[in-house]
């Protein structure tokens, strides 16, 4: 895919991959979407830009399994983003 | 290999890109392999569904999801390599003849029937992280995934082999064996009568070797699951030799593409399966006989017997005989006829016999191209 080529229809039109923001060397935006029009986030700010490896939907037990390899680090990071961490006074 | 994976059945059914999705002829493949850690997570994806099964033999839930695996930017392209975008379904394998569904992009659909081949492999070595292919296209293998030192609190180590499925998931079981002079190896039976100690507390002493403790370590060299099994050689840290492994693999499903029809009939009675007709002729807690009348006119008639043996059950649903005992197919293996064998209290209560029937049954090899997009290749075992 790239800036030209930006829309992966999945099987049946039940998904779609689209490449929002490509320069050629870094995905700077892109997104899922389902048949039903919902629409995904910008997914580059989890997946880095270098590459669009995706998790849709945990509660498939093939994509839970991958996407609570990491679930404590995740847990540690997002609770640090969310300014949730212990220090002294 | 297709790009794609739809992935249905016996663990979910799965759909995977066959042809790299943009450039990168000859990208290797990405079978067998986990997406990034850093793969974008979607917690929920509001229009994939979610269904609750109440099974003859037990629950489960089936959930849809898609995975991108070893994806990467290659000359200003986006490369997906092949296998690397897949759809799956998978749910807890419970087997047919259940009141199973799985579930297709979106579309519920009945398993009406399953086929399995045995695959035996013997005396393999394996270095730590290898793996052996139990398919030649490579979408199951048997890794060594782990060795551990000091596990048990002496000198031996234990080794992990697991099975590697083509979505990138193991299966369940950890196969872990350790083999070492200093173990007691449960394997060779020598401890089934117990270690001959009474029963009490023993202390352990340091200023005296006992009988236990010191050199009380049990393990085994073989590891038996279900209808699998591991028997290891010699399993060191670095390298394990395999004497013999056997497991089942799915060879095809079938599905029906119209709904199940079930209910409970006397004698009499009769059903339409499509343009296809079964008569009841006769029920007894024994014995029942059934006719089914093709389209074409073609009359099969069957006669169920041994429903009400306490062994009929014993390897249902994974036994293929012992399924084909309780259908009534038609010739051209579009229609299928089942005693509901595993309902519970039985197929026959009530001086009627339940049923469970399917019509536009079509088969779906592990793996096949999928009839309605050729970019995608359906896996029935993810």
């Amino acid at each position: 895919m790239d800036s030209a080529n930006n829309v992966f229809v999945g099987p049946n039109g039940y998904f779609k991959i689209v490449i929002d923001d490509f320069d050629g060397t870094k995905v700077n935006a892109w997104h899922f979407e389902d048949a039903e029009g919902n629409k995904s986030v910008n997914l580059a700010k989890l997946s880095t830009g270098g590459h669009i490896d995706l998790l849709a939907n945990i509660a498939c037990a093939t994509v839970g399994s991958f996407a609570t390899r990491d679930i404590i680090k995740r847990m540690e990071n997002e609770q640090a983003a969310a300014g949730l961490i212990m220090k002294k006074q | 290999m297709k790009n794609h994976v739809l992935g249905l059945l016996a663990g979910g059914l799965a759909l995977a890109a066959l042809s790299p999705v943009c450039g990168a002829q000859g990208a290797e493949s990405a079978l067998c392999q986990a997406p990034a850690r850093t793969a974008a997570i979607i917690a929920k994806v509001p229009g994939f569904k979610s269904y609750d099964l109440d099974l003859y033999i037990g629950k489960r839930t089936i959930n849809e999801g898609v995975v991108i695996r070893k994806s990467y930017i290659d000359n200003g392209k986006i490369i997906i390599p092949p296998e690397g975008l897949y759809y799956s379904s998978r749910l807890g394998s419970i087997g047919t003849m259940t009141g199973l569904d799985v579930v297709m992009l979106g579309k519920r659909q009945p398993v009406v029937n399953e086929q399995y081949e045995y695959i035996i492999v013997k005396n393999r070595k394996l270095k730590l992280g290898e793996s052996l292919k139990l398919h030649e296209d490579g979408s199951r293998l048997l890794q060594f995934t782990a060795s551990k030192g000091h596990p048990y609190g002496n000198a031996a180590n234990s080794d992990t082999v697991r099975i590697m499925k083509a979505s990138g998931n193991y299966y369940g079981t950890n196969f872990t064996v350790a083999i070492s002079p200093t173990l007691k190896d449960f394997s060779s039976g020598k401890y089934n009568d117990g270690l001959g100690l009474p029963e009490g507390r023993y202390p352990l002493p340091a200023d005296e070797t006992g009988p236990l403790y010191h050199n009380t370590y049990f393990t085994s060299s073989t590891y038996p699951s279900g209808q699998s099994y591991f028997i290891a050689e010699k399993a060191g840290m670095d390298e394990i030799s395999v004497k013999e492994f056997g497991t089942p693999s799915l060879t095809s499903i079938w599905l029906s593409a119209a709904p199940r029809i079930s209910g409970a009939y006397a004698p009499g009675d009769h059903v339409m399966v499509g343009k296809a007709k079964v008569d009841v002729l006769a029920v007894s807690p024994t014995e029942v006989t059934l006719r089914l009348t093709e389209e074409s006119g073609k009359t099969a008639e069957k006669t169920f017997k041994g429903m009400d043996d306490p062994a009929a059950l014993d390897y249902l649903p994974s036994s293929a005989p012992d399924r084909a005992k309780w259908q009534l197919n038609s010739s051209d293996g579009k229609i299928s006829v089942q005693l509901a064998m595993l309902k519970p209290g039985g197929a026959v209560q009530d001086g009627k016999v339940s049923l469970d029937m399917y019509r536009d049954i079509y088969e779906i090899r592990n793996p096949q191209e999928w009839p309605s997009d050729t970019r995608f290749l359906a896996r029935p075992d993810t």
